[in-house]
This record gives structure tokens, sequence and C-alpha cells, in this order.
């Protein structure tokens, strides 16, 4: 049983600092992509849905023009790995916070079923979203 | 006696008496390190889970709801300040995650001081490079 448990708390801190490594990589993308490319207030529902369907990052931002084009996959591989390992990597953070706290200790079982819940929750939600770039799901809410 | 800081003793006390919310005095920089880590991750974790929200909530409804949304939040300069503080814990969250992995890796033990200080200086400069991009 205690073999079982510590087996799984280092398998979470290897996952934690896999994650932690790849956020790096994969949020600096993002930032570099939403704010440094295409500057934060130049984003539109129009080249979001670019970005995510066919890999186009095009921007006329501080740097002045420019214009990448990702295939679609690894775009769309990034867009979900970076949820997955940012809603991964997050809450397993906040929830190794609150149970360094001795007086949730006792609470420590409903605020781990919390949070697995909450994470799959937010992962799911991230996942809906991304199906909502593609057209037959977008289509439904507002046709183009 | 050894110039090694992995055998440096401190005497602290009991550790069931040390609080590491209290006396300040004792804390040295890696707990500065400790602390700074600790509140830009959370500061991160709020932010996605807003992000998530909001920003999907705008998405879902329609393409007008989202670009929309977005536009009139960065129309607020406050926003695009606190986007600056945002980049800025992600920096430094990054920066010292680095630093983490590497003791993880029994690497840089020897100069856990001076690579707080380097990630310290070396967000400080990524996030003045990056202030252009979020406020113009």
């Amino acid at each position: 049983m205690s073999t079982k448990k510590s087996n799984t708390a280092s398998t979470n801190w290897f996952l934690q600092r896999v994650s932690g490594v790849g956020l790096v990589a994969l949020l600096g993308f993002h930032f570099a992509v939403e704010h440094f490319i295409v500057g934060a207030a130049e984003v539109t529902a129009g080249n979001t849905v670019d970005r995510i369907t066919h890999g186009l990052i095009e921007g006329d931002h501080v740097l002045g023009q420019i214009t990448i084009n990702l295939p679609a996959f690894l775009y769309q591989a990034i867009a979900v790995l970076l949820l997955g390992f940012s809603v991964y990597h997050g809450m397993y953070g906040v929830y190794n916070i609150l149970m360094e706290q001795d007086s949730l200790k006792e609470y420590s079982k409903p605020i781990k079923y919390f949070f697995i819940v909450f994470s799959v929750a937010l992962f799911v939600q991230g996942i809906l979203i991304f199906l909502a770039f593609f057209e037959p799901f977008w289509a439904v809410y507002d046709p183009r | 006696m050894s110039k090694d800081r992995r055998v440096e003793s401190y005497d602290r006390g009991r550790i069931e008496d040390v609080s590491r919310w209290k006396d300040w005095a004792i804390h040295k920089p890696g707990m500065w390190a400790f602390y700074l880590h600790r509140f830009t991750g959370l500061v991160l974790s709020f932010y996605l889970v807003m992000h998530l929200t909001v920003l999907g909530t705008g998405f879902w409804i329609g393409h007008g709801a989202y670009t929309e949304l977005i536009h009139g939040l960065e129309s607020v300069f406050v926003v695009k300040v606190l986007e600056v503080g945002l980049f800025a814990a992600f920096v430094f969250h990054a920066l010292n995650g680095i630093r983490i992995v590497m003791f993880d890796m029994t690497v840089g033990l020897d100069m856990q001081e001076q690579l707080f200080y380097l990630s310290i200086a070396l967000s400080f400069a990524v996030v003045m490079v990056g202030v252009p991009f979020f406020l113009l």
C-alpha cells in the first residue's frame, strides 16, 4: 500500500517536472504568438480560427509584418499539449500547496477528488473550446 | 571549513517550531525563491482557470462575442498592465522552474543563490523587452 502510494507520488512529482519543462516552451510559444507576433488587441475570432485550423500565424505588431505557416496538425498538437500540461501542472501545484497546510490534512481525500474532477472538467472545457474552432461546430453557433 | 554549501548548517531550532510564514529575519534567498515561485504559480493557475472560462465562453457564444470581448478587454489600459504582470509571473516561474529542475538533477547546487539572482535579473530583462509588445 505504502509502496503504491509512494510510486504515485513520485510519478506525479516526475510529471510535474516534465510538464513544467514542456510549459516553458509551450507557454513561451503561446505568448510569442498571441502577444509578440499578433498582439493581443489584434486577436479576432477569424485569425484565431486561421491559426488553429490552418496553422497560419499572421501578425503586424511591434516587429512588423510576420507570417508563419506551420502545419495545422503541429499547431493543434501544441494547443492540446499546452492545455493538458497547464491544467495538470497548475492544478497539481495548487493541490500540493493546499496539502502542505496542516489544517487541511484531514480533508486530503475530498480535496484530492475535488482537484481530480475540477482538472478533468477544465481539460474537457478546453477540448470543447478547441473543437469549437472547427467549422462544423462553429457553424452551429455563429455561421460565417 | 568546507566551501561546499551543501554541508552548510544553520540552527533554526526544531522544525516543528518554525513556520515558513513568520520569522522573516532567517529567510535566505532560497526561501524568497520559494515564496516567489509559489506566488507566481498561484497567479498563473488562477489566470488559467479565468482564461479558459472567460475567453472560452466568449468563443463558444460566437465569432462576434469573442472578438468584441477581446477588444473590449484590450481597450482598458489596466488590463494591458496586468498582462505585463502575467508575463512577468510566467517568465520568473519558468526560469526559477528550470533552476529547480537543475537542482533535481544535482546540477548547480553550489550556486543556488547566484542562480536565484540570475533568474531575477533575466526575468527583469525579458519582461523589459516584452513591455512594448503588451502596452503598444
